[in-house]
């Protein structure tokens, strides 16, 4: 079969195609690989509707198109052994989960999980789905207790190496609610605005005594008028400072998930003291954010930026080179 | 094994790939069964071409056998004419010469050679004799010795050598 596939890639071409969800848009990586070179890549950022179509569009032009993904699902994690009885005595029931045996450790999620993921992803033909512990697993280090972070704008997750085998994992997701809630509240704030606007157009146009109620109604608004001027913030931008309080919140949700993994693995885990700390980013990370980190843990911090939809496609090849 | 899921089944082909690749399959495999019946009738061609030659050849050393053998045939029939041509014309000969013989002259012995005649007999006398058969003789023979024994009764045996000298040609 090994040599079936080895055969298969001399002669025609594979097309990988890995995609992950960023707010509400995915973010594509196509790479068209022949003979084990490649030999196109395309990156783009599409939704839904554009998605499905792009990916339909590569299965017409070649059949030997994979489709991968990563899971960011909360009930996942790593265990530094394959054997069951370790699964036992963490109490973790293996009837509802689905392993997957690594060299000297293993990667385990809950099937409800992974089942209700394989069916959102029924639409998109996807063929493999990759647990985001391997993006960090194929960028660690050959160095002893080391402490791996990999940073997504969804997601955050953790994975502490002692003696090159994962001991540790932690996974958090960011709470998407509370940005959209921010944001809606201030798009409720402009549509309060709009509506004054408006009800003072209303005042304007009265011919009617019988408008006296929305007339009422709109005084009241003026009265909220007021109550803003009070606020004072007439001069101050209110994106800049919504996006700032955003970061500033983010940076502490980091900052605190990353604190509590190292306390529970130094109570739980492993007393051994962590020697490395590695931060792998996807997007863009500011340094002052990493100064901030170094100065609440008091360790140094290496970071690295890596291309997670490379590293999917890497995965998948990897997968089929089994 | 990394993935949690395995992987769809990839045809190798598109549909409309497959159909085309049929019909070139099923085009190349005529192609490749005409030609190979091309090949076997070329050589089956070549194999009688070469049984051909040999039966050629065979039949060139037979037409020269039978021409040997024609050749020589030829050269018996002409033997057997001359011989029998020789044969009539020594029968004749011998007739002519049984007719020569005179009545008082009785022969005992004839003796025909290639290019002689032995004639023994009893004749009366030597006068007979060189009157009634020498004559004849000479006028066939190039040479004609004779001997005569005389016999108790008077009467002479006698021996006539005829020969007959053959002209070079």
């Amino acid at each position: 079969m090994f040599k079936l596939n080895k055969l298969k890639t001399l002669f025609f071409k594979e097309t990988f195609i890995a995609f992950y969800k960023e707010n509400d848009n995915f973010l594509v990586q196509k790479k068209v690989v022949k003979n084990e070179k490649v030999i196109e890549e395309i990156n783009n950022s599409l939704n839904e509707e554009e998605l499905i179509e792009f990916i339909n569009k590569a299965f017409i032009e070649n059949t030997q198109t994979y489709i991968s993904t990563i899971i960011d699902s909360f009930n996942q994690g790593i265990v530094d052994s394959c054997s069951h009885t370790k699964y036992k005595e963490l109490g973790i029931n293996i009837d509802n989960i689905k392993i997957l045996c690594l060299d000297n450790y293993s990667i385990f999620i809950g099937l409800y999980e992974l089942n209700n993921y394989k069916k959102e992803l029924n639409k998109f033909k996807t063929d493999f789905i990759f647990s985001p512990y391997l993006i960090i697993d194929l960028h660690k280090k050959d160095k002893n207790n080391s402490l791996y972070m990999l940073l997504t704008n969804n997601f955050i997750i953790i994975t502490i190496y002692s003696k090159k085998t994962p001991v540790y994992s932690n996974i958090h997701q960011f709470k998407v609610e509370d940005i959209i809630q921010n944001e809606d509240e201030n798009n409720d704030t402009q549509f309060e605005e709009e509506s004054i606007d408006n009800d003072i157009d209303i005042i304007d146009d009265i011919d009617d005594i019988d408008d006296i109620e929305s007339l009422d109604d709109s005084l009241d608004d003026i009265d909220e008028i007021d109550d803003i001027d009070d606020v004072d913030i007439p001069n101050i931008d209110q994106k800049e400072v919504q996006e700032e309080i955003l970061t500033t919140k983010t940076e502490m949700e980091i900052i605190e998930f990353l604190k509590s993994s190292i306390k529970d693995y130094y109570e739980n885990y492993n007393s051994d003291f962590l020697e490395n700390i590695y931060l792998l980013y996807t997007d863009k990370l500011d340094d002052k954010f990493s100064q901030n980190i170094e100065n609440e843990i008091f360790m140094e911090i290496n970071t690295e930026k890596i291309d997670i939809l490379s590293d999917i496609n890497n995965l998948a090849l990897k997968e089929l080179s089994v | 094994m990394y993935s949690f899921t395995k992987s769809n089944p990839k045809p190798l082909f598109a549909e409309d790939t497959k159909l085309w690749l049929i019909f070139i399959s099923a085009v190349a495999g005529l192609m490749i069964m005409f030609s190979l019946f091309l090949i076997t009738k070329s050589y089956l061609y070549k194999s009688d071409l070469k049984e051909f030659k040999q039966q050629i050849t065979q039949n060139n050393l037979k037409i020269k056998d039978y021409t040997q053998r024609v050749n020589f045939i030829k050269i018996e029939k002409t033997l057997t004419t001359k011989i029998s041509v020789n044969n009539e014309l020594l029968k004749a000969g011998v007739k002519n010469l049984l007719d020569l013989i005179p009545d008082p002259i009785t022969l005992t012995n004839i003796k025909i050679e290639k290019n002689s005649l032995y004639v023994y007999g009893i004749t009366p006398s030597k006068e007979v004799y060189n009157i009634l058969l020498l004559p004849p003789l000479k006028s066939i023979f190039t040479q004609t010795i004779t001997n005569f024994y005389q016999m108790d009764n008077g009467w002479y045996r006698f021996e006539s050598i005829n020969t007959l000298k053959e002209v070079d040609k």
